[in-house]
């Protein structure tokens, strides 16, 4: 099997296209031209051969290159076409700089719809009606492979789950291999301050709500956490009045206060994706037992929030238990197994607040709660190294496709 | 004070340069050139005003331009400049980075104004202890000598003063070093108890010297030290590395017990390749965690700091020096700011080897390794107190300008 990666070559895009394959040799990291800058990109050729489930593979990283190719399949990857670009540093949130090249990029791929073409629109975000759009143009031979998996708006439509979790960990533009490593350091330490952490970076209703909610139990091992985000509006240009207003309201109820500019050492720089997630990783996880966090996305795709903890085996409690069900969902898609989480099905957190409360408040209790708790999590954690270090979504279809003798790929 | 930093403005570039700093107002972290995207370039001019030491400083980010101005101190850094031309990615010292200064900023500096030249300041900050006086390199001469120049050795060599405050800070910034990342590890790493062993010795680049060490180490016979060495060897990263040190690396490989550490891993153990944040990325995740104490091997004859004693120091990593030499270099900085000098739990050695039957006879017992540990640490937390302190409230370089060339030193 043979694929033409339309992207310069660096080892990490290896990994993010091909995790779960079996190398004789390590790829190459470093190159004469990038061995002194690592930004300096690989215009050469590089070709790697590899074995995944018994099948011989054949990858060439070419970039613009070998698009006239009929005998393998050719995979581009919109995010990673946009940063080598300079348009963007990493998937996130982007605004229209993340949208307004989709429909040239969907021109171009059509013309070459002849060819086998694999094309992933990964961008941590939920698909908004004019992307839809655009990619629902996509037909012939090319398949896309999308994150939000909500709707279901062409048979070229495809779900990787494996591309998706790589997608954050490859290139690792937003730190968040660290918080896998972190894991074996976060073990140990257990006298944190608080036992339930709620973080609150972005503000908005939902959460205020959940402030007021947590505020009225009045238990001294429940804590509130407020980022700096609104007070210097980088992310945001046009901050609403009412967010100020929630702002000040959240600070009067806050147990920590996030100051992301600190002085010096203590500056965690600007609302980039990896300055907040490394703010995230030295600062948010010292404060509690638990984080409880929301995630606006739970059933659909990862987020950074959920799997940035289970990488670090950090316990959590979603706000949803939407969240915990997808993670769940995954484990079964790959034979594995999971321990049980300590919390019956919610909808909302608001449906066990109270429960919540009187586990949290409770002693004895609390101590059996977080135990099981921690066995969910580092279970998860577990999972989740084996399933990106022994699978691949893609070349599971493609392989799957070979053995049913399809001629198509559709 | 008007001070004009030649370089595109960085918030991080900011703390290197004017750390200890009062701010007048809260520091931009982004204009609207790269709100979104970090990696763009900021080619507007910013302008910070700061108070140091009763002094008022207005801090001009111009880029290349404005070197006419004969009022301004100028300030250039070899490094930054070569980070923006994209000759080099963080601050290890390669020939790119001192060619890309040479090539496309020393003939404009040479050719500024002699009031001005006597107002620029350029840094030349690399971690290894040497000026340039050699090959084809030659800085001492190929700059005007009425141009300012510092460095981050301890002992003034020519025209280049030492500068601590930035010299600390040059590993922390830019933040693409990897280095800043050690100081908020140490409130993770001290949770940490359950190690193998007593005392590594990591190896990267083998060569005799290191050789000698870990012959001497595998001679003890202790199973509480542990000896690893790096993958890096078999890179073709420094191509005649093999030619000139073939016997000895064979002759290292024939010692046994030792730990290969292996940097290209599958997928997520895949530590990528030889630049600094992946190394420090690999040095802090990985090697940190294979012993309570590590032996680290400065090179003697540079006086200056790398980044192995800082990360070190900055983490609360236990650790010793192969040469007594690296610790008189931190006594030295505690002396230069009249800091008491505190005791070290091992006497003064030549090479670590000197001291080995104290190390073979301590970690043997657990009683003495428990107390030995203790008084190293206690030492550490001591220099790590006062170097925290020394950087936060002092600028080495300020100082110097603020008292008109009257050094520290």
């Amino acid at each position: 099997m043979k694929f033409y990666v339309h992207h310069y070559y660096s080892y990490e895009l290896f990994w993010y296209f091909f995790h779960g394959a079996e190398i004789k040799e390590n790829p190459p990291a470093w190159f004469w031209e990038n061995r002194y800058n690592k930004n300096v990109k690989i215009v050469d050729k590089v070709s790697i051969k590899c074995r995944y489930k018994g099948n011989d593979i054949d990858v060439i990283f070419a970039k613009e290159e070998n698009w006239d190719k009929d005998d393998g399949f050719h995979m581009l990857d919109y995010s990673i076409k946009l940063i080598e670009e300079g348009y963007m540093n990493d998937r996130g949130w982007n605004g229209d700089i993340g949208h307004n090249r989709l429909p040239e990029t969907i021109d171009f791929l059509l013309k070459h719809k002849s060819k086998k073409i694999i094309f992933f629109y990964i961008n941590w975000e939920p698909c908004m009606e004019t992307e839809q759009k655009q990619l629902s143009r996509l037909n012939g031979n090319i398949l896309f492979f999308v994150d939000d998996n909500s709707v279901k708006y062409s048979k070229n439509q495809k779900f990787s789950h494996s591309h998706i979790l790589s997608s954050y960990l490859f290139p690792d533009t937003i730190g968040l291999k660290n918080f896998y490593f972190f894991g074996n350091y976060l073990k140990y330490k257990n006298d944190f301050k608080y036992r339930l952490n709620f973080p609150v970076r972005r503000i908005h209703v939902y959460k205020t709500d959940i402030v007021e909610r947590l505020k009225k139990l009045n238990n001294k091992y429940i804590s509130v956490s407020l980022s700096s985000f609104t007070d210097y509006g980088q992310h945001e240009t046009n901050i609403e009045k009412t967010k100020y207003k929630l702002n000040s309201w959240l600070k009067k109820y806050m147990d920590v206060y996030i100051e992301k500019r600190g002085y010096n050492i203590q500056d965690f720089g600007g609302e980039w994706n990896w300055n907040n997630m490394n703010e995230f990783l030295w600062k948010m996880f010292g404060i509690s037992d638990i984080n409880l966090i929301y995630e606006t996305w739970q059933r659909t795709h990862i987020n950074e929030k959920s799997i940035s903890h289970i990488l670090a085996g950090k316990p959590f409690i979603p706000c949803r238990y939407n969240t915990i069900q997808y993670y769940e969902d995954m484990c079964r898609k790959y034979g594995l197994e999971y321990e049980e989480y300590p919390l019956q099905y919610y909808d909302y957190i608001f449906d066990i607040m109270d429960t919540l409360d009187e586990i949290i408040k409770n002693d004895e209790k609390y101590e059996v709660f977080l135990s099981k708790l921690k066995r969910y999590v580092l279970k998860m954690r577990e999972n989740y190294i084996e399933i990106i270090h022994n699978n691949n979504d893609v070349l599971d279809l493609l392989i799957n496709k070979n053995d049913n003798k399809s001629t198509s790929l559709i | 004070m008007i001070i004009k930093v030649h370089h595109s403005y960085r918030y991080d570039l900011f703390w290197y340069l004017f750390h200890s700093v009062s701010l007048k107002e809260k520091l931009p972290h982004f204009t609207e050139e790269n709100r979104l995207v970090k990696n763009k370039r900021i080619t507007e001019k910013v302008i910070i005003h700061a108070r140091y030491d009763k002094k008022d400083f207005e801090i001009h980010f111009v880029g290349e331009d404005e070197w006419d101005d004969e009022e301004a101190v100028h300030i250039l850094d070899i490094t930054f400049n070569a980070i923006e031309n994209g000759a080099a990615y963080d601050r290890m010292y390669i020939e790119q980075t001192i060619h890309s200064f040479l090539d496309n900023r020393l003939p404009l500096l040479n050719s500024l104004d002699d009031t001005v030249k006597k107002n620029t300041h350029v840094f030349s900050i690399f971690w290894e202890g040497f000026t340039f006086d050699k090959n084809d390199i030659n800085l001492i001469e190929k700059i005007d000598k009425k141009i300012n120049t510092y460095s981050d050795t301890i002992t003034l060599k020519d025209n280049f003063r030492f500068i601590f405050t930035q010299s600390f800070y040059s590993l922390i910034y830019p933040e693409e070093n990897g280095v800043k990342n050690y100081y908020h590890f140490y409130e993770w790493l001290k949770y940490k108890n359950d190690y193998k062993h007593k005392i590594l010795y990591p190896v990267r680049r083998i060569y005799d010297s290191k050789l000698y060490v870990a012959k001497a180490i595998d001679k003890l016979n202790n199973p509480n030290f542990l000896i690893s060495y790096s993958s890096f060897n078999e890179s073709n990263y420094i191509p005649w590395l093999k030619s000139e040190y073939n016997n000895v690396i064979d002759e290292f490989l024939e010692i046994p017990n030792k730990v290969k550490i292996d940097k290209g891993g599958h997928t997520l153990d895949d530590w990528g390749g030889e630049w600094m944040e992946n190394n420090m990325n690999e040095n802090m995740w990985r090697i940190y965690s294979l012993s309570e104490v590590i032996l680290i091997h400065e090179n003697p004859m540079n006086d200056c700091f790398s980044e192995k004693t800082i990360s070190c120091i900055l983490s609360g990593k236990p650790f010793l020096d192969v040469h007594y030499r690296t610790i008189k270099r931190i006594h030295k900085i505690l002396e230069l700011h009249n800091i008491s000098i505190p005791e070290y739990p091992l006497p003064e050695y030549d090479d670590i080897t000197n001291v080995f039957d104290i190390l073979d006879n301590v970690t043997k017992d657990e009683e003495k390794w428990i107390e030995f540990k203790s008084k190293l640490i206690v030492w550490q937390e001591y220099i790590r107190n006062n170097f925290l302190k020394i950087i936060t409230t002092k600028n080495s370089f300020l100082d110097i300008i603020k008292y008109k060339d009257k050094s520290l030193l």
